[in-house]
Parts: C-alpha cells; structure tokens; sequence
C-alpha cells in the first residue's frame, strides 16, 4: 500500500475509501480492547496508615475491586517474600476467599515482613486464574518503630511529628493500629463510624494510646462507644472567658496532668492496658507549648504480651515418648526368654512353638504399653489467649510450637485471628514460609521453635455484676465452668474456686491484695501476673478466670499435641 | 532315611540371639533421651538418627551371613536349602516383633513403611545368607578366607553406595523407605537385592547341582 501511494502518487477516491475502511479497522480494534479493557476486574490497594507501616508489624490494607460484574467468587492473595540470600529467604502468602456482588472495598489486616520486597496482591477466580494483579512498593514509606497517628484537622506544623490519617481511613479492626504509639482524634468533620469506634475502644483496652481533642470539637465525635473511654462522666461544654472546654464527673482513677488557668486540661484514664488522654480543649485552641506539654505526658502504647510466658511453657512442656525402663525390660525379657527356650527345649517344634509364643506374648505386652500417652509427639503446641472485656472485647492470642521429629512437620494453626510469625533474623535452615487460608499452615524442623500471635475481638458469653453487701453475680454462659477464677474488687483479689456454668451469686471472702493473689495453677498466675503488670484492675470489679484444654490433633501426617490455656478478664457492669 | 533339618536348635541359636541384643540395643538407643523441651538439644544422643533402624538393616544382613555359614557347616544341600534359609530368616523377622511394636511409638503412622523395611530386610538378609552359602561351600567349617570374602563383600554393600546412591545400601534404604521417599527409589531399593538375590541363587544352583553330582 505504502509502496503503491509513493510510486502512483496521491490516491484518487479508491485509495480513499481503503483508508476509511483502514481507520474503521483502527476504530474496531480499539472498541475491542477498550471493552477487554471494561470486562477485566481492577484492584487498587493501599496498605498502612496513607502507606507508613513498621515492618514485622500488622498494617491495614484496603483493596478496592471493581469492574467485576454483579456476582463474584474467587479469592484475594496477597503475598510477600521476605529476607535476602544472606539472611535466608521465606515467603508469606494470604488467602481471602471472596464471595461479593458488585464493587466493594474490602478492610483487612496483613502483616508486613519487609520493606525491601513489594506486596503482592492478585484477585484469582475460582479456578485459580489471575484476573487482576496490584504491586505496592514498600521501600519509601517504611518507618523505623510504632508511630503517633493523627486522624482528623490539627494546626499547622503537627503533621511533622505524625502520620495523618483522614477519619474514613480509620481501621475498623482493632488489629490495625499494632504499629501505632498512639492515636490523636483532633477535628473530624465527618465524625467516628461505630465500628471505628469499636476498633479503637478494643485498641486501647488491650494496651493503646488514645489522646482525644474535644473542646469545641468533642460533638463530631462524640458517640456511646467514645463516652465509655473518657475519663469524665456526663460530659458538656462551658465556656470560660472565651474558650470552650469539655467538663464533667471525673471517673474512678482518673488524674489531672495539666490545666489552664485551674481548669483541667489535660485528664488521664488508664482503660484496661491502655491509657486514654483527655484534652478538654479543643487542638486549635492550644498554644505551642501546651502541644509540647501534653506530647510528653502520652505514653507509647504497649499491648499486653504473653510471647515471654509462651516461651517459657514451652520450655517446660514434658516430652511424650516410651520410657527407657520399659524398653529395656522389653529387650532384657525378650533376651532371656529366647535364650532359655532355645538352649533348654530339646525339641526343634516346641522350641520353635515357644519362640513364637513368647514373642507374641512380648508383642502384646510392647502394645499395651506404647499407648497414645507413650507414642512420641511431632509437634508441641502451646496457645495462650486473653480474653479481655469491658465495654469493648478484645482477644490476644500468643503461640509457640515446638517441633521434635526428624521430618519437617506441617501444622495447621486453626484460628480466624490475624497472625503474626515471630521472624528471627536468620532465616537461614529452616523453612519459615507461612500459609494464611482456612488456617495457618506452616512447618517445623527437629528441635525448632515457632512463635507467633494474633488479634481478634471474640466476645465471649459472661457477664459479672456486683450486688448489694459483698457479693457478685457472674452468669457464665460457656458449655464450661472456669476452673480457676479471682474475683477482684477496688484491687482485692477474692479467690473462688470455680464458676460453674449458668447464673449464681459468689460472696467476697479472703480477700489477698492484688499482688499477692494466685489464680489456681501455677502457670496461671503466671500468665495473670504478666497481665496485671499492665492491666489497671485496681478500680472496680473485675472477674478473671481461667481454663485450660489438652489434646492431640492431626494435620496430614503430623500429631500435634495441643495446649490451650485461655484467660479471661471481664469488667463487672450495672447490677 | 530322608535327613530333618529344624529351623533352630540348641547349636544355631547365637545369630539369633546377637540380633535380637544388638536391635535392643538399638532400640533403647532410638529413644530420646530428653524430658523437656528445654533439654531437647543439651542431652540429645545423635539426635534425629533412626539407630534402631541402621541396627537392624545391619545386623539382619550379619544374620544372613551367618546363617549361609551355618547352612553350609550342616551341609545342607539341595533345593531345600533356599526355604529352609527363608524359614530362618522369617524366624528371626518374627523374634523381633516385640521392638517393632515398641517401635511404632517412636515412629508413629509409619506401620507401612515398617513392613516394607521386614521385607526389604528379608530379601537383603536371604541375598546374604545365600551369598554366604555360595562362598562357604561345603565346608564343615567356616574358613577365615571365606569369612574375609563375605564381610568385605558386605561392608562394600552396605558402605560404598552411601558415599553416592544411598538407597542402594541396605543403611541407605531402609532410611529411604521409612522417610516415605518417591516410588522410583523405592524400585531400585528393592530391586537391586532382588536381581542379586537371583543371579546368586542360579550361582548356587549350579553349585548344588556340582555338589549333588560330586
């Protein structure tokens, strides 16, 4: 064509028309790939506070999917490699299954291993084949260790100590905010959802940082769920010479840190494990050096961490296997049996006869020995959970397995908690790649040690409520009683021994400060020491009960032996 | 008058019995020895090998030889040489019992890839009872120049393949068979003491049949 238009000259009509038909082709082809282009699902993804997130830390992640028709079943991967070939490499892939209808953004909570590798997050169909792909790079936007976070409008020259955050980007899972030293709520236009709420409230009782602008901005964000963290009772406005500042009852506990002109400015609440800070001004009524003020009066957040005492019971577990005595019995008995039947039996069939006899004698005894509780264990599986519940509920869970057999052992850890595995920093012969699907799969060499933990906010059924004198209801709606329980008062501990499953009144007696109480076995109070060292139950009364459970379960060809040690700590309500 | 020859008796039972020790032994050895997790690496006697295991491939291999020996010492002769080493062989195989049942706590869910192991043992144990019986003869007594033959023979077998194809020796295969490996492998394992086993037995066939016209 090129050729005929240089050696004839410019084309006549026909030539024309050959172009037109050339552009409409052009047009065809580009209609084609623009509707291929409509029908493909998109993903766009933001990971962590507007991208900062501390790695080894949990980070949120929102992954927005559209273009993907009215119904869609599939799943959502996000996966990471982690390491170097110095340090030993590993990889960290998580399953989401999707079920949706029509575009949706989805909220969830992943760990972040490296800065050095991107996150990788694919949308696959449900026969497995990649229909839209998003890599974040993650090198630019990590931070050192846990960072203050800002939601909502402070003055110019805060963003400089924070990450700021717009209030729709507040997590709706607690777990969210691992990486943060502290939250600052300052002027939200658009208010806290409850779930947001929700999420912060289960933060803070598990150990966050909360510190609260109000002022003329406490109606943005007052809600229920904010009312139950605020050091003061039936909070309002007054205005004092011009300025505006949240009054109230102070509560239980509370204390002053600062005030103005002998108003109280800065208020503090320890709230389970965590703090609430108080500002009855709002941010951009403060001068600079009140900023500074309240700045070093907020706490780094510190989740209450039973990853010490996990390690220590797993050091402590007993080791399942037969016994040397046995074993040498077996072979001592086997010995001389055979040695008198063969060197004293004249008789080649009665020697014969009473070879197999004995030996089918020994088989039997061998058997009933090498039962379940003698039969050596591949994996060791400690699970510790806190269950902590106020107004909030919130679940920490620390893991630690062990394993003992020659094969690498894969395990299944079955919770819908968001996990977390303890790297060290040589990953180097071992395998610490980790699944997140249905369960958590991962594997175990001979004599290697595995830690991880997870948040969640399981409610469980229990309720407590002080009565008239010294008494307590609790109404205990597990299938079990706890085995183990204190029940505290204004920090008194009152042992009881245990609280049986329904509703039942239990009196106050023997009260042992709060230091020296023991919750039933040892490794209990162990674990109820680690949380008191951090948890405020001096003020009110609080249940703290325990229960433990053994068993062994399967996971392919692994036995897993598995032990779950449960803590719950449930702040008493109205009576 | 046709001649009896009995499984065991009051003159061959020591074979026997040096098995059955030195798999106790192993045995006991298998077991480890810590309590707690914590001593889990501080006590560990060679940790994470199946001694038990490596015990009995290499002792029931020594039995073979020993009990071609014996054959030969009995003169045995003829066909009947071949079951009457098998019966042995199963003998011992049914002695040990007991430790396999014990065994099973220590390597739990692995009960198939223990009757794999008897019966990878019971071709090895047969290859070298009739390899020892070719090498014997028909000498009422075992000569140090025979007995040299056959244990270097054997310590080649077991040894040397370890060096490159494990799964050729019996210490090789045995681990091999228990560790689950591909079935390939598996093949090889088994058929390497196989074909051996019946290139010997036509060997010793031949040789029976010479004696037999002797």
């Amino acid at each position: 064509m090129l050729e005929s238009y240089y050696s004839q000259g410019p084309p006549a009509i026909e030539g024309m028309n050959k172009g037109s038909q050339a552009g409409t082709l052009v047009l065809f082809a580009l209609l084609l790939i623009t509707l291929g282009a409509v029908a493909t699902p998109r993903l766009a993804v933001t990971a962590g506070f507007s991208g900062r997130f501390v790695p080894e830390h949990l980070a949120p992640l929102r992954v927005e999917i559209s273009n993907i028709g009215a119904s869609f079943s599939g799943t959502l991967v996000i996966s990471q490699r982690v390491g170097n070939p110095w340090r030993g490499e590993a990889e960290s892939r998580i399953e989401f299954p999707l079920r949706l209808s029509g575009a949706e953004e989805l909220e969830c909570v992943v760990p972040i291993y490296d800065f050095i590798h991107p996150l990788e997050v694919a949308l696959l169909s449900e026969e497995e084949k990649i229909l839209a792909e998003e890599v974040l790079e993650l090198r630019a936007y990590r931070q050192e260790e846990p960072f203050p976070l800002a939601v909502g409008a402070f003055p110019v020259g805060f963003d400089e100590m924070s990450v700021v955050i717009d209030s729709k980007a507040l997590p709706r899972q607690w777990a969210a905010y691992e990486a943060t030293s502290s939250l600052w709520v300052g002027r939200i236009a658009g208010g806290i959802s409850k779930d947001q709420g929700q999420a912060i409230g289960q933060w803070v009782l598990a150990g966050g940082t909360l510190v609260l602008f109000t002022g003329t901005d406490f109606y943005l964000v007052d809600s229920p769920i904010l009312r139950e963290l605020l050091p003061l009772e039936n909070p309002r406005l007054v205005d004092t010479n011009g300025v505006t500042t949240l009054h109230g009852e102070t509560r239980e506990g509370t204390r002053t840190i600062l005030t103005r002109n002998e108003t109280p400015l800065l208020l503090v609440r320890r709230v389970g494990a965590g703090t609430v800070l108080l500002v009855t001004a709002s941010a951009f009524a403060l001068v600079e050096t009140e900023f500074s003020a309240i700045k070093a009066h907020v706490p780094t957040a510190k989740l209450i961490s039973f990853g010490s005492d996990v390690a220590g019971l797993l050091e402590e577990t007993p080791l399942q296997r037969p016994g040397y005595l046995a074993a040498s019995l077996l072979v001592l008995g086997t010995l001389t049996s055979f040695t008198l039947v063969a060197s004293r039996t004249r008789s080649a069939k009665a020697t014969l006869t009473l070879l197999l006899a004995a030996s089918g004698l020994f088989c039997v005894l061998s058997g009933f020995y090498t039962n379940q509780a003698k039969t050596v264990t591949d994996v060791y599986f400690i699970k510790t959970s806190l269950y902590l519940q106020a107004f909030f509920g919130s679940n920490i869970d620390y893991y630690g397995l062990f394993g003992s057999t020659v094969d690498s052992s894969p395990v299944n850890v079955k919770d819908p908690a968001t996990l977390i595995q303890e790297l060290p920093r040589n990953l180097q012969g071992h395998n610490f790649d980790i699944d997140v699907g249905e369960g958590t799969r991962l594997s175990l060499a001979r004599g290697e040690s595995r830690f991880l933990h997870g948040f969640s906010a399981k409610i469980l059924p229990i309720t407590v409520s002080p009565l008239e004198g010294k008494k307590v209801r609790v109404k205990n709606g597990l299938d079990e009683p706890l085995r183990a329980a204190l029940l505290i008062k204004d920090g008194t501990a009152f042992p009881i021994d245990e609280v049986r499953v329904g509703e039942e009144s239990y009196a106050l007696r023997g009260g042992v400060p709060l230091e020296d109480a023991a919750l039933g076995a040892e490794h209990f109070t162990t674990l109820f020491r680690t949380l008191a060292e951090d948890f405020s139950l001096a003020e009110g009364v609080w249940l703290v009960g325990a229960w433990e459970e053994q068993g062994v379960e399967h996971c392919e060809n692994t036995r897993v032996k598995v032990r779950d040690l449960a803590l719950v700590v449930i702040a008493g309500g109205e009576a | 008058m046709t001649r009896r020859y009995g499984l065991i008796d009051r003159e061959s039972w020591q074979p026997f019995f040096s098995l059955l020790l030195f798999c106790g032994i192993g045995l006991l050895l298998t077991i480890p020895p810590a309590r707690y997790v914590r001593d889990f690496d501080k006590i560990a006697f060679l940790p994470g090998i199946h001694i038990y295991f490596y015990a009995y491939a290499l002792f029931v291999g020594i039995l073979g030889l020993n009990l071609g020996a014996m054959s030969a010492a009995r003169g045995e002769r003829g066909w009947v040489v071949i079951p009457l080493l098998t019966g042995r062989i199963l003998l011992a195989q049914c002695l040990l019992l007991p430790y396999f049942v014990f065994a099973r706590a220590l390597y739990p869910r692995k009960e198939v890839a223990f009757v794999l192991i008897i019966l990878y043992t019971t071709i090895v144990c047969l290859l070298c009872a009739i390899t020892s019986r070719l090498i014997e003869g028909q000498k009422p007594q075992a000569t140090p120049r025979g007995f040299l033959l056959k244990y270097a023979l054997y310590t080649i077998y077991c040894v040397v393949p370890l060096l490159g194809v494990p799964v050729l020796s019996p210490l090789g295969a045995v681990v091999q068979i228990l560790n689950g490996e591909e079935y390939s492998l598996l093949l090889v394992a088994y058929g390497v003491p196989l074909v051996l086993a019946a290139m010997v037995v036509l060997l010793l066939h031949r040789r029976l049949r010479g004696d037999a016209n002797v």
